[in-house]
């Protein structure tokens, strides 16, 4: 039953999805509506899904004392400190600073009754981080009971009207979350420049093919390439590749740059000995509308009916691995 | 060929310092290079300026602040189009962390144009489903948004009144940094309720986004900062907007990225050669 329920129910599901998408009568809309209803649900469950998951991952971690658990609870006060502004669009700014900080607070001084010993190196940072937050917790506190007696008039979101796009959750967004997110995609910069450096080397013909490629759509893309005719660009290839063949005596180097030299007389004697039109952004165009355009179709097309193939033996009940490998 | 042996054991950290200083430099003086607007972009700016005005553009916001840099001055300059050309803006993203900068996109393009928030242009902001949220908006966007990003019912907003599901928006722009993105407007707004599409998308993805431009499912692309720079480009020329556009600056910095990387693949090959040949 534990399997024969889930299988039938797939297969009466896939079935009538089926049809529902070439029946245009209302009966087949209000189904589709329905359901699309359904998947929406459903998706909210899988979030309360991955926030328990989340939160056993982390506090394992912590209580374990894994390797980089310290930063676990960092990772956990964040979830509770942004949940708590996002749960409670009500809620006063102080007690939005005061409730975390003082859960922090009480995980700090438990984690300390424990284990003393193995912290005493994180134990000052700690006093200063939860200090601080304290500090900022009561002069919200003082703040929001100097309004309450004198009667000041605060700003909305001071006052008690956090709402989505409000100061505090634009200050998490604006001050952690871009800084932090830009700054870690930002360093691709310096690891993909040192990356290339290292290994991106014309080991094989296929890689030199690639790297030809790089070259022509790297330079092609920036206004920097906007000017270059391509045929020119070509012919400071052969140069270096024969500069650099007789720096190196390679005689991979001098063979690409005799091909290449080839190919411009080629290519000269086509264009009755006159410079060829063709800029290097037309030819970066050329390689992604052309080579690539045809690689990245056969993919789609290929994933497509590799898709429609999985689906086809999810429905019919042929492909079972979905529904886990405990017993009948 | 002891010089060539030291060129293949560049210290790393020259590498990053020679990169960082040449990605600062134009961003402090610029080096005027100048941005074309290629035919991709040029696509995406007419079928916009082609929008009847009154009519309503969608735009979809599926990033986050890590693509921020590359996609967020297309969402800036498309608001610009729009506004300038007095479409109304529905906006809505299907990333949770790109709310945020939609947000900031609503705040502080508008008013540029003296637009008001619900009568030209309105946030929906972001619901778990991915599909089903597309699904849902092309049978009634009431069902999968009964109130927007600030938590006022779509009712009580003027522009929304005309706006009842997906065939009632003319154009959409799906500004992508991954999945969900693009593709997922593609294969649910577009093929079952029609929705016209354009894309903005990262560098690095622009590639997967050539076929659907071909086959004409996308009406233009914006390929990495690049598009943005020549979208940024096209609205200042055809005298919609004159504010800093912030791609067009960084593409200085970009050209420059690209020639060392580009310098430290020749030097690398050269010396790998060299040492190869000689069997260290």
């Amino acid at each position: 039953m534990k399997r024969t329920i889930p299988l039938a129910l797939v297969l009466i599901m896939g079935i009538t999805m089926m049809i529902q998408f070439f029946v245009p009568h209302p009966v087949s809309v209000g189904y589709y509506d329905l359901t699309t209803k359904w998947i929406r649900i459903v998706g909210a469950f899988a979030l309360v899904l991955g926030t328990g998951s989340f939160i056993m991952f982390h506090s394992d971690k912590t209580r374990r004392r894994r390797q980089g658990w310290g930063y676990s609870i960092v990772a956990i006060a964040a979830l509770v400190v942004v949940a708590l502004i996002g749960l409670c669009p009500r809620i006063m700014l102080w007690w939005a600073v005061f409730l975390p900080t003082a859960a922090v607070v009480l995980g700090l001084l438990l984690v300390l009754v424990r284990s003393v010993d193995k912290l005493k190196r994180f134990i000052t940072i700690w006093y200063v981080i939860a200090g601080a937050a304290l500090l900022v917790a009561l002069a919200g506190f003082a703040v929001g009971v100097l309004a309450g007696r004198f009667g000041w008039r605060l700003p909305h979101e001071l006052a008690g009207g956090i709402r989505p796009g409000s100061i505090l959750q634009n200050v998490i967004f604006t001050n952690f979350l871009v800084p932090l997110n830009a700054s870690m995609f930002a360093i691709l910069a310096f690891y993909m420049a040192s990356a290339a450096y290292r290994a991106f080397r014309a080991r094989t013909r296929e890689a030199a093919l690639l790297l030809v490629a790089a070259f022509i759509v790297m330079l092609g893309m920036v206004p920097i390439g906007a000017n270059v005719p391509f045929f020119w660009f070509l012919v400071v290839a052969v140069a270096a590749l024969a500069v650099a063949g007789l720096v190196t005596r390679a005689k991979a180097l001098f063979i690409g740059a005799g091909m290449l030299a080839v190919g411009l007389l080629v290519w000269l004697v086509f264009w009755k000995f006159r410079i060829p039109p063709l800029m290097l952004p037309d030819t970066a165009e050329w390689v992604l509308s052309v080579p690539n355009m045809a690689a990245k179709r056969a993919i789609i097309f290929g994933v497509a009916l590799g898709g429609i193939a999985t689906s086809l033996k999810v429905i019919l009940g042929i492909e079972r691995g979905w529904l886990g490998g405990g017993k009948q | 060929m002891k010089f060539l042996s030291h060129l293949l054991k560049i210290d790393r950290r020259i590498i990053y310092i020679v990169m960082g200083l040449l990605v600062i430099f134009p961003l402090v003086k610029p080096l005027g290079l100048g941005v074309t607007s290629g035919p991709r972009a040029t696509r995406l700016f007419d079928a916009v300026d082609s929008i009847p005005p009154g009519k309503t553009l969608l735009i979809a916001v599926d990033f986050d602040p890590s693509s921020m840099p590359e996609l967020y001055p297309m969402l800036a300059a498309v608001m610009r189009h729009a506004f300038a050309k007095d479409l109304k803006v529905l906006l809505c993203g299907l990333w949770v962390t790109g709310a945020g900068l939609a947000d900031k996109a609503v705040t502080e393009i508008p008013p540029e144009y003296g637009k008001k928030y619900g009568d030209d242009v309105v946030y929906l902001g972001w619901k778990a489903g991915i599909d089903a949220v597309i699904l849902g908006m092309g049978e009634n966007i009431r069902n999968v948004f009964p109130t927007d990003y600030y938590g006022h019912p779509l009712e009580s907003l003027a522009m929304m009144r005309d706006v009842q599901r997906l065939r009632d928006i003319p154009m959409g722009v799906a500004i992508s940094a991954g999945t969900p993105g693009y593709t997922d407007w593609l294969n649910f707004a577009q093929s079952r309720y029609g929705l016209k599409l354009g894309a903005g998308v990262t560098a690095v993805s622009a590639a997967d986004a050539y076929p659907y431009l071909q086959t004409g499912q996308l009406t233009g692309l914006l390929a990495g900062m690049k598009g943005g720079a020549e979208y940024e480009v096209l609205v200042q020329k055809n005298g919609y907007s004159k504010a800093y556009m912030p791609a067009v600056a960084a593409m200085d910095s970009q050209s420059l990225a690209h020639v060392v990387i580009l310098l430290l693949v020749i030097v690398g090959n050269v010396a790998y050669f060299a040492t190869r040949k000689r069997g260290t």
